[in-house]
């Protein structure tokens, strides 16, 4: 033992008797069994090597090789070449990336641990509060804020936390209080988010919105307000990526809402005007902009708004509602005429819609087509640009109304991150496998083919992964076959012909798929034995540990679909049931549009009559005295005459 | 009525947020505990994988590192591309990312000696995505014992099918793979 270690040893004594050391992991066994056998030398481990190995890492990991960082970083920080470099600030960096590259991976349990060994470390680690954070991003990906809470609150440290820290761990309370419904109290833990915390307009926001909830108008105005007004350039904006940004137009559309629902429409046309032009949340600030404008009988301004809302967002779901606005605010100008076109028109355009709801709605193929475009389109802010554009074709404008509910997004982003391992999967069990082989023929070529059992496991799991393969590509066929049906480059009975062909395809390679699964992991129990036996034991269960993880991973796909296709029918139901309040709503605009023009007829008759009729513009134009009633009127646009203004040069 | 409309207005965007807090009326909850389940074996599958890559490291003395691109991602996306070391996938992407980017594909150590590389990439016509092609090559390469060997693959398309023949009902395919394969002494740096 090295003088290092026993100075740890003496020191330690006291605080390992009071802490029991954590068991080591999985990668701590392997690489300690490793070093008992010989093939790690636990002498070899310098500042130099430690340094040149963390640079490495570093270099995968800026590249966002998660795989290959993590594995290096393994290498430092359970290797037992490096255990007595602990205290080294290459080696608290090296576990500091670690936390890094598994969260990056996804694989936030495993960092979970690394980040308790850093907090462990104290406060004045230089790691202490970054790896905090990096939990905390853990929470707010994985939604998990009381249990994540919970392991940190369970590290010991002495010292005083920061203030950083503490506002961190109220946001996270504050959150599962929220989630929980417990309003008053999430209320509280928000309010000790720190001002330079990077959560603080985040914990803001939240306050706005569950004083909505709680009908606090006002202190939720005063909330979104307070996010709202807060210059970019102000010392306490501090944000860490373009999320601030979505938070601000966020509050400002609360504030927007709360302005118009207590009849400040002037406010809330201020707050919706506020929303920059780069804003996914444009066109919504717009129509309520036009919406508060008709309410405060500003038609003039609300009608522009109206133009510029369906000229601009032809495709966003509210056009519905826009233009059955754009119909009343017409009816309110008393041009009865133009309004009933509007309703008229709606009518004829909500026709196509419905016909399209009710089609995917009787469609299992078409439902599952319209969600899988719909999820496409989801990004983690916003749509994604690799997706299709929308087009106005029915089909589109009903996939563009379809509100995915947020945890089936998140399920679809755990999933998409699943496939991408399930597809690198048999390279893992192919690995432990040769690595068992290794164990047992420590020098030279590591010849599978030497070991009957072992290449028949190999072909075996070679054959699972082609059937898999092959079944990506008969689902992606499907879609494929779905979509043309949609863009009507194939038949529909064409179609329906191809269909049970693929369904029938899919089953068979998924049989054979199991099948060579379990002919592998027969053979896996047959591979010779040799070497180390609590290494082989050790390996030998990661082998089988991989394969049944493969397993596993074989019917999620299935699980997805089906309960997508659960909210499928029930989002398109509620389509169908706003595409049909809309048609109502046009039909009594319509009503009234005929209504009000005949009434205007009959005062017309009436004064025409009476001798009192005069024309529209002359009777505006006395109405605001603009002439009196000795004057005589010339229509403005014979002031100008056509060539004043042709030819001029 | 507009209380109504107000609250729900102000809680749907929220969810879009990554902070944003989730004000839907509640989903089911086996969506939840399904994307747990997902989550619980996406770390398990990756973790193990990581293991196996440094314990290989620890074990073997010999790397490998493939790259590959894709030569005419100006023409043709790529919407998958797959390596495969011995007949298992060490490389699977569906984000075109050999058009655009250079990264490593593969980076790991292995068992010295003869080793069968499979590249597969599945590319469609930037004019006509329904003109689609894919290639597949399996090749044979040596990893020495303590040395580290540079794979590198370009996958491409010369041909004008996409373009050419909606046009004058004549095109070509024209697809090729080139591999480059260099040894090097492997640096101590990257032994343990």
């Amino acid at each position: 033992m090295r003088p290092r270690s026993s100075l740890v040893a003496i020191f330690g004594t006291s605080l390992a008797a009071a802490q029991p050391a954590p068991p080591p992991t999985p990668a701590g066994q392997e690489l300690q069994a490793l070093t008992r056998v010989g093939v790690i030398d636990p002498k070899t481990g310098n500042t130099d090597t430690l340094k040149v190995d963390l640079a490495l890492a570093e270099r995968a990991l800026g590249e966002e090789r998660f795989l290959e960082a993590s594995a290096m970083l393994y290498l430092i920080v359970e290797s037992p070449r490096y255990a007595d470099f602990a205290d080294d600030p290459t080696y608290l960096n090296a576990e500091y990336d670690l936390v890094v590259a598994l969260a990056g991976a996804g694989a936030g349990a495993e960092a979970m641990h690394y980040v308790e060994r850093v907090l462990a470390r104290g406060v004045r680690s230089p790691y202490f509060e970054v790896a905090h954070r990096r939990a905390v991003d853990i929470a707010l990906d994985t939604r998990d804020y009381a249990g994540t809470l919970k392991r940190l609150e369970a590290v010991p440290v002495k010292d005083p936390l920061p203030i950083g820290t503490l506002s961190e761990r109220s946001y996270l309370r504050g959150r599962g209080l929220y989630d929980a419904g417990n309003l008053d109290q999430a209320e509280i833990e928000l309010a000790q988010v720190s001002r330079k915390s990077r959560l603080y307009s985040s914990s803001v926001y939240l306050r706005g919105v569950l004083r909505v909830r709680q009908g606090r108008l006002k202190d939720a105005a005063d909330a979104f307000c307070e996010i709202a007004t807060t210059v970019d350039q102000d010392k306490f904006t501090f944000y860490i990526d373009d999320r601030y940004f979505g938070i601000k137009d966020l509050a400002q559309l609360g504030a927007g809402r709360i302005a118009h629902e207590e009849g400040r429409y002037d406010d809330a046309y201020y707050h919706y005007f506020q929303i920059p032009d780069d804003s996914d949340r444009l066109p919504e600030a717009l129509f309520e902009a036009a919406w508060s404008m008709y309410q405060k009988a500003e038609l003039r301004t609300a009608r522009d708004l109206m133009k510029d809302f369906l000229k601009n967002f032809p495709t966003s779901p509210l056009v519905p509602e826009a233009t059955l606005l754009a119909g009343y605010i017409e009816l309110a100008d008393c041009k009865f005429d133009e309004a009933r076109k509007h309703f008229e028109a709606l009518a004829k355009d909500m026709g196509a819609l419905l016909v399209a709801a009710e089609f995917a709605q009787g469609s299992p193929s078409m439902r599952r087509t319209l969600m899988t475009r719909a999820l496409e389109r989801v990004g983690p802010r916003g749509p994604v640009a690799a997706a299709r554009p929308l087009t106005t074709d029915p089909e589109d404008r009903v996939l563009a109304m379809l509100r995915l509910d947020p945890r089936l997004v998140r399920l679809n982003d755990t999933l998409a991150g699943l496939r991408r391992e399930a597809s690198l999967s048999s390279y893992a069990v192919t690995a432990w496998r040769e690595l068992l082989l290794r164990v047992a023929q420590p020098e030279g070529q590591v010849a599978i083919a030497k070991d009957a059992p072992a290449g028949q496991a190999r072909g075996a799991t070679e054959l699972a992964s082609d059937a898999r393969r092959l079944r990506e590509d008969v689902r992606r066929e499907r879609h494929a076959l779905l979509e043309a049906v949609r863009a009507k480059s194939v038949t529909a009975d064409e179609a329906a012909l191809r269909l049970p062909e693929l369904e029938s395809a899919e089953a068979a390679l998924r049989d054979l798929e199991t099948q060579a699964r379990g002919q592998a992991s027969a053979a896996d129990q047959k591979i010779g034995g040799g070497g180390d036996p609590e290494l082989r034991k050790l390996i030998a269960a990661e082998l089988d540990r991989a394969a049944k993880l493969a397993e596993q991973t074989r019917e999620v796909s299935e699980t997805f679909d089906r309960a997508a296709d659960e909210l499928a029918q029930k989002e398109l139901a509620r389509v169908r049931g706003q595409l049909l309040h809309v048609v109502e709503r046009s039909r009594l605009g319509r009503i009234d549009s005929v209504i009000g023009e005949k009434r205007k007829l009959e005062k017309e008759i009436e004064q025409l009559t009476n001798d009192t009729w005069m024309p529209p513009q002359i009777g505006q134009a006395l109405r605001n005295r603009l002439i009196g009633e000795d004057e005589e009127y010339w229509p403005q646009e014979e002031e100008i005459w056509d060539d004043e203004y042709e030819r001029f040069r | 009525m507009k209380r109504t409309v107000l609250l729900a207005c102000l809680a749907l965007p929220l969810v879009a947020l990554a902070q944003g807090a989730s004000d839907q009326q509640p989903a089911p909850t086996s969506l939840d505990e399904l994307r747990k389940e997902y989550e619980r074996i996406r770390e398990a599958l990756f973790a193990s994988r990581a293991r196996a890559a440094a314990v290989g490291q620890a074990l073997y003395n010999a790397k490998l590192q493939i790259h590959l691109k894709y030569g005419t991602p100006r023409f043709q996306a790529v919407p998958r591309a797959t390596i495969r070391l011995d007949g298992a996938a060490v490389f699977d992407d569906t984000t075109g990312a050999i058009g655009t980017n250079e990264t490593v594909r593969f980076d790991g150590f292995v068992a010295p000696g003869k080793h069968k590389v499979t590249v597969r990439v599945d590319a469609e016509a930037k004019d006509d995505t329904s003109f689609t092609s894919t290639t597949e090559s399996t090749f044979t390469i040596d990893v020495p014992p303590r040395r580290q060997v540079v794979l590198r693959a370009t996958a491409k398309d010369d041909g004008d099918m996409g373009y050419s023949f909606p046009k004058s009902q004549r095109g070509t395919y024209k697809l090729h793979l080139d591999v480059e394969v260099e040894s090097a002494e492997l640096g101590n740096a990257a032994k343990k």
